[in-house]
């Protein structure tokens, strides 16, 4: 896998941006560049449709045993009927329901099994497994560069998981099996790898937070369509490097660099700082300089990888 | 979110090698990475299928992959082999499959099957024809196959009633209307009838209490009855018993028991004086003995015996005493006879008493017997009539049950019951049949709104005419773009690319089937050139349609074969490979070092690496020995056929792929490889060229006995033959329609021979094919040779079948007596009362018209044929109810008789002869005119064409394309009738190029029909006793 670091935006945009993501209360923001799996499998999806009139109807009559000249449907039609309620597994043999026939008679409803190509999206994380990741919709992404590797079991164990981890994951719960394996060409996985800009915002839900994920443009504007991605609770499962809070000597370094980008006193840069959420207070030493010629609005990203924090500079003392 | 698989679109957007590579990268790593599939694959460039059409339109079919059956053809009866083969590869191809026929092959059957099969396996297809009538012809086939669920789309301005009932039926409104007008209202009636049979059921009700106390009451009086039978069983037992106590057989039997005792006791008495009377007569008798001795002594006085001293002694009176005991004796046997005869009347009297007793006695008893049992019998009747009021009661009260109420076996308690429970069971079942027949009216209601919606989910089958699809509100283009299964298009010959491009992308996959067009090179006495792959022969408005250009990239067409073999001076040559006349030059010669005799001529050009071109034998080698010998040392199959339509024919122990139309006996057989040989047979004349050896491959032979079969021998072809065997292709050859004789000729003219007849062809006592000359020939036999423009024109062939001379060639034009209704000048050559009926302009040949109806009186005036043609009608007159339709159902489609003119104003002045002939009035023979077009996927008994055209010099066309021509050729079943003009028609042949509004091409095919029917009319062709001259008189 190759490691793929975000263009670092300045000041003026996390400004800007931050004017368009405040009314969400992030507790923190991230800038990330996320390099996306998008996998293309066989999968046995489960479809459960109700019953229409004439597939209930005629479902009544052959459980009655009506003989299918009282039915008086043009015979052709009948046959065609007749074929959907076999190919759906409800009767045999023409006329006999099957169990399933009877249950469907009873619920109104038919849950059949089909095959079909379908594309899930996972997100690589550090670790040895990509974590699967529900898009609310799909962004324009570019073609991510060099090799990546994705293992077929990492899907099936998706399938696998209980049903309340596929509520919160999003995860398609229709989805009862994926089909890998040689020997049919429809059993091929395909894995393209894609990279995504994106903002990370951790943002109040209920008792905890969530995470919401925002698309960079390549204009360097956020996307309009709304949240990208949007993890509940367990976001630290699919984000684990971003649930900590930055070492302190990360946050140091990272601010004694943009002292030294914005030409202040080098001594500013040893100044006393403390990350809150989207703020980093930093603490001017007395007499070290005037207030009043540090920057205001100023945002500072500070990290590694493929998410930097970034935080509002606030000046204290 | 949907998110476009590409998967899908990409392993079918590339070709086979690289979808292995694919597969087992994907094998080998679990998984498929963007970077290793060809291009960028993040979006599929359009639909793959569509491209690759695009691409074998284009003449690119080289990606294809061949399509072997690996299952068997699958069994459908009523088809032959070529058909069935048919059927399987449509089914089978992952793309396209061509089905070319020709005229009366079974393309509509086939396509029937297709569409069944397709349909049995879930697949939805569509079916598109550019006509009705060819989109009905299948359609006719479909009812009763209860997997196939059609809809037939209207064509723009089509009317319903124009349809066969049974297609009428697969329309969409139709199947709305029937669900409207039919389903509805019978379950609804059903619903109403189950109501009021359950009203009247719970009617009964009280009617059962009814009989049931009836038949209680019955079953009383029964029992009455019985005990009175029994009684009146017992009344003589009863009367005999009753003989001791004071009946009056009692009292008589004590009187009569009285009178005997005093019978008896004066029988003793009278015994008892018998018995006395007895004793004194033997005491008297035994005295008259013992004195009858000495009494005979006395009266003798013959002293000196014993007796007489003795009777001396005993008395005197010994005579007299004797008399005494005489007279005594005698009076007790009187008084005794008396006494026993008194006896014997008194036993009389007794036997008397007797009998008269047991008569009184009997009369006594049988009196008083019948006198009881007729009391009995009295009272039973009684009962009886009671009992019969009570039945006919219960049989009142049965009748006044509803209908269908089950009625008791008898009128006893039991049986009613047993009754009275069916009803309730059957009251029960109409009580569930009524709810749920309330509960399917219910679902019919519910569900109406949505039936056109689900009718549209039900058809599986579309068929529509190429211009009523796209119009069609239910499946064209504003229904959305609908995928089908399959594409099927019927007479894709006549069906344009643009349409062609425009429909398959409404499928996965296509099958056309068309007829082949008429190259010129497929006609007999045609010197056409045969086409090669690639080479455009035509400008390019006039290229064959697409159909034809698929053909001829999908179809292995052997005489594209490299191998050509010719005797050159004192060689015999097998050109292994095409060497353009600049390279010949550059041919080297190298004798075979142990075969001196045999030239290996490679050919080495400058600057490219020598290759052999060609291996030259003495003359005088055997044509199997030389092709044997290529085979075994060079590996070279030096097949050279002039056959088109390769066709794999599978027999008991062989399988052959046939080449070229075998003709004759004649073969020269060429071992190859264990089981295979080649079979030479030889060529036609006019198909042989300057140096050809005369012999062709007709067939290449696989023996099953050495382990071949179809798969295998068909490999061995595709490795030796270097023919893609894409397996895309199937032509169907045999010939259906037509009886085997007319469809040899046909064949023979129309086809090169390929196509087969169906059966073996006998020579029957007429031949199929009459030519009727306008104006007649025969006055010109009487002329002397070289007199007149004809003569000499007829002689009689050995067959004695009429045929024209050779002289015929010579010919300069026609008889010249055609009318062009818009000259004036020859207004008069047509009765004036019919030239006002005629239209303004138009060709007409009055005389060829006269001669026709002369020949159709002819016709319906034979006793042979009419009785034929009440067959013909018999069989086709099966009707087509709409539900079920018989192939040969639709009477109207199958005349007897069509005659056919290649102009309408021909067929109109034909209509108007036909009409005034008092012959042809009352005929039952069905007759139908029309233009060739009007008989499109049509057949006939017997069908007369009239040729119509008669030039004086120049060469003229028949009809607006030579395709109409052979469309009136093709009809007929039976019998062809060709009425025409020989010397036009000669001319015609001779000449070479553009005619009137014909392009290059269709007048060489023109010319070359042209040619085929005056060859006939010479005595040559194939098969000339199928042909004959049939002079018409007073013409």
């Amino acid at each position: 896998m190759t490691a793929i670091g975000p263009t670092l935006p300045g000041s003026r945009a996390l400004q800007a941006w931050w004017a368009e993501l405040a009314g969400l209360q992030p507790r923190r923001f991230w800038v990330a560049t996320l390099l996306l799996l998008r996998v293309e499998a066989l999968a046995a999806v489960s479809r459960t449709r109700s019953l229409d009139a004439f597939q209930r109807g005629l479902l009544v009559q052959l459980a009655a045993s009506v003989p299918l000249d009282a039915l008086h449907l043009d015979p052709p039609v009948l046959a065609a009927l007749l074929r959907s309620l076999a190919n759906a597994g409800l009767i045999v043999n023409g006329l006999v329901l099957t169990e399933a026939g009877r249950q469907a008679l009873v619920a109104g409803s038919v849950t059949t099994v089909e095959h079909e190509r379908r594309v899930f999206w996972f997100v690589e994380r550090p670790g040895p497994l990509p974590a699967f990741l529900s898009l609310l919709r799909i962004p324009p992404m570019t073609a991510a560069p060099g090799p990546v590797s994705f293992d077929p079991a990492c899907l099936v164990e998706c399938v696998r998981r209980d049903p309340a981890w596929k509520a919160r994951a999003g995860f398609p719960v229709d989805v009862i099996e994926i089909c890998v394996g040689a020997g049919d060409w429809r059993y091929v996985v395909l894995v393209q790898p894609q990279a995504l800009s994106a903002v990370l915002l951790e943002v109040p839900a209920g008792q905890g937070s969530a995470l919401v994920g925002r698309v960079i443009t390549p204009a360097g504007g956020l996307d309009g369509g709304g949240p990208v991605f949007q993890c509940e609770d367990d976001w630290r499962e699919v984000f684990p490097d971003l649930a900590d809070e930055l070492p302190a000597d990360v946050w140091q370094e990272a601010f004694r660099n943009w002292v030294r980008q914005k030409r202040l006193p080098p001594e500013l840069g040893d100044a006393a700082l403390q990350p809150s959420g989207t703020v980093l207070e930093v603490s001017i030493p007395a007499g070290l300089c005037d207030r009043g010629r540090l920057p205001e609005d100023e945002w500072l990203l500070a990290g590694s990888g493929r998410a930097w924090r970034a935080v509002r500079l606030e000046w204290r003392g | 979110m949907v998110a476009p698989c590409l998967w899908e679109d990409l392993f079918h957007n590339v070709p086979p090698s690289e979808q292995a590579r694919l597969l087992s990268l994907a094998g080998s790593q679990g998984v498929l990475y963007a970077h290793q599939v060809p291009g960028n694959s993040t979006a599929p460039s359009g639909p793959p299928r569509r491209q690759l059409l695009t691409a074998l339109l284009a003449g690119q079919a080289h990606n294809l992959e061949p399509l072997r059956l690996s299952t068997p053809l699958p069994e459908l009866t009523g088809l032959d082999a070529q058909q069935r083969e048919a059927v399987a590869r449509a089914l089978a191809t992952p793309d396209v499959c061509v089905i070319r026929g020709y005229p009366g092959t079974g393309k509509s059957l086939v396509a029937a099957h297709i569409l069944c099969e397709a349909a049995r396996r879930g697949e939805r297809v569509l079916l598109v024809a550019p006509t009705s009538a060819a989109l009905d012809r299948v359609l006719e086939q479909l009812p009763g196959r209860p997997a196939v669920c059609p809809v037939r789309c209207l064509s723009v301005g089509e009317q319903p009633e124009e349809m066969p009932p049974c297609v009428r039926r697969m329309t969409f409104a139709e199947r709305v209307r029937f669900f409207e007008e039919h389903t509805l209202p019978t379950a609804r009636a059903r619903l109403d009838a189950l109501g009021k049979t359950r009203e009247g059921r719970r009617a009964d009700e009280p009617l059962w209490d009814e009989l049931l106390d009836l038949a209680r009451q019955r079953l009383q009086q029964q029992a009455q009855i019985e005990e009175l039978t029994r009684r009146r069983e017992q009344v003589p037992a009863q009367v005999d018993a009753e003989v001791g106590t004071g009946s009056p057989l009692a009292e008589r039997k004590l009187l009569h028991a009285g009178e005997l005792a005093r019978t008896d006791q004066q029988a003793g008495t009278l015994r008892e004086q018998i018995g006395r009377l007895a004793g004194e007569c033997e005491q008297a008798r035994q005295e008259r003995d013992r004195l009858a001795p000495l009494c005979e002594a006395r009266r003798s006085g013959r002293w000196w015996t014993l007796g007489w001293w003795k009777a001396w002694f005993a008395g005197g009176d010994a005579p007299t005493r004797h008399e005494e005991a005489n007279k005594r004796l005698e009076q007790k046997q009187a008084e005794a006879e008396r006494l026993t005869q008194e006896l014997q009347a008194l036993e009389k009297q007794r036997q008397e008493q007797e009998q008269h007793f047991q008569a009184d006695a009997a009369s006594l008893r049988e009196e008083a017997i019948t006198r009881r049992q007729k009391e009995l019998a009295d009272q039973s009747a009684t009962l009886e009539e009671q009992v019969r009021r009570l039945e006919e009661g219960a049989r009142e009260i049965a009748r006044r049950l509803s209908q269908g109420a089950p009625l008791p076996a008898e009128w006893t308690p039991g049986a009613v019951e047993a009754a009275q429970a069916q009803w309730r069971d059957l009251m029960r079942q109409e009580e569930h049949d009524q709810e749920q027949a309330r509960l399917w009216v219910e679902g019919l209601e519910q569900a109406r709104p949505e039936f056109p919606a689900r009718l549209c989910n039900c058809v599986n089958v579309v068929a529509a005419t190429v211009s009523g699809l796209a119009s069609d509100p239910q499946f064209g283009d504003a229904a959305g773009p609908e995928l089908f299964d399959l594409l099927v298009l019927e007479e894709a010959d006549q069906v344009t690319e643009t349409d062609f491009l425009a429909l398959a992308r409404r499928a996965c996959r296509w099958v056309l089937i068309g007829e082949p067009s008429i190259e010129p090179g497929d006609l007999r006495g045609s010197a056409a050139p045969a086409p090669s792959r690639g080479k455009v022969l035509r400008p390019s408005a006039l290229r064959p349609g697409f159909f034809s250009r698929l053909w001829e990239q999908l179809h292995d067409d052997p005489r594209r074969l490299p191998r050509r073999w010719r005797l050159r001076g004192e060689r015999l040559v097998c050109r292994l490979h095409p060497i353009p006349p600049e390279q010949e030059a550059w041919l080297q010669s190298e004798p075979v070092a142990d075969r001196p005799e045999i030239e290996l001529r490679l050919l080495t050009p400058p600057r490219q690496a020598p290759q052999l071109a060609e291996v030259a034998f003495p003359a005088r080698t055997p044509l199997a020995e030389a092709r044997e010998y290529l085979f075994r040392e060079l590996e070279e199959l030096t097949v050279q056929t002039s056959g088109s339509e390769p066709i794999w024919q599978e027999s008991p122990g062989f399988v052959v792929l046939r080449l070229a139309p075998r003709r004759g006996a004649e073969a020269i057989r060429v071992n190859l490889a264990p089981g295979v040989r080649e079979w030479l047979i030889p060529l036609d004349e006019d198909q042989q060229e300057p140096g050809s050896t005369g012999w062709h491959t007709g067939a290449l032979e696989f023996d099953c006995g050495k382990g071949w079969d179809r798969a295998r021998a068909e490999e061995w072809v595709q490795q030796h033959l270097g023919m893609p065997g894409l397996g895309r292709t199937v032509a169907l050859t045999t010939a259906h329609r037509m009886q085997p004789a007319l469809a040899a000729w046909l064949s023979d003219l129309l086809f090169d021979g390929v196509c087969d007849a169906c059966g073996p062809l006998v020579n029957g006592p007429t031949s199929p094919v009459e030519f009727v000359p306008v104006p007649s020939l025969a006055g010109e036999r009487s002329r002397p040779e070289g007199e007149g423009r004809r003569g000499n024109l007829l002689r009689a062939s050995d067959a004695g079948t009429a045929t024209l001379s050779p002289r015929l060639r010579s010919m300069k034009g026609g008889a010249g007596v055609e009318i062009d209704l818009t000259s004036a000048r020859r207004g008069d050559a047509i009765p004036s009362d019919l030239r006002a009926l005629l239209p303004a302009a138009g060709l007409v040949n009055y005389l060829e018209a006269q001669a026709l109806v002369r020949r159709l009186e002819a016709l319906v005036a034979d006793p042979a044929f009419l009785a034929a043609a009440e067959r013909w009608q018999k069989q086709h007159a099966a009707p087509c109810n709409g539900d079920a339709c018989p192939p040969a159902a639709h009477r109207e489609r199958c005349p007897n008789v069509a005659v056919l003119a290649l102009y309408p104003a021909q067929v109109e002045l034909l209509g108007l002869l036909i009409g005034r002939s008092a012959a042809l009035k009352n005929t039952p023979v069905r007759i139908e005119l029309g233009v060739p077009s009007a008989f499109r996927q049509r057949e006939c008994q017997v069908a007369l064409v009239s040729l119509t055209r008669s030039h004086t010099h120049r060469a003229v066309t028949f009809g607006e394309a030579p395709g109409h021509l052979i469309q009136a050729l093709t009809r007929a079943v039976e019998r062809l009738v060709l009425f025409g003009d020989p010397g036009t028609l000669v001319r015609r042949s001779q000449w070479q190029g553009a005619v009137d509004h014909l392009d290059p091409v269709s007048a060489e095919r023109e010319r070359a029909l042209a040619a085929g029917l005056v060859g006939y009319l010479q005595g040559i062709g194939s098969h000339p006793r199928a042909f004959q001259l049939h002079e018409s008189r007073g013409v």
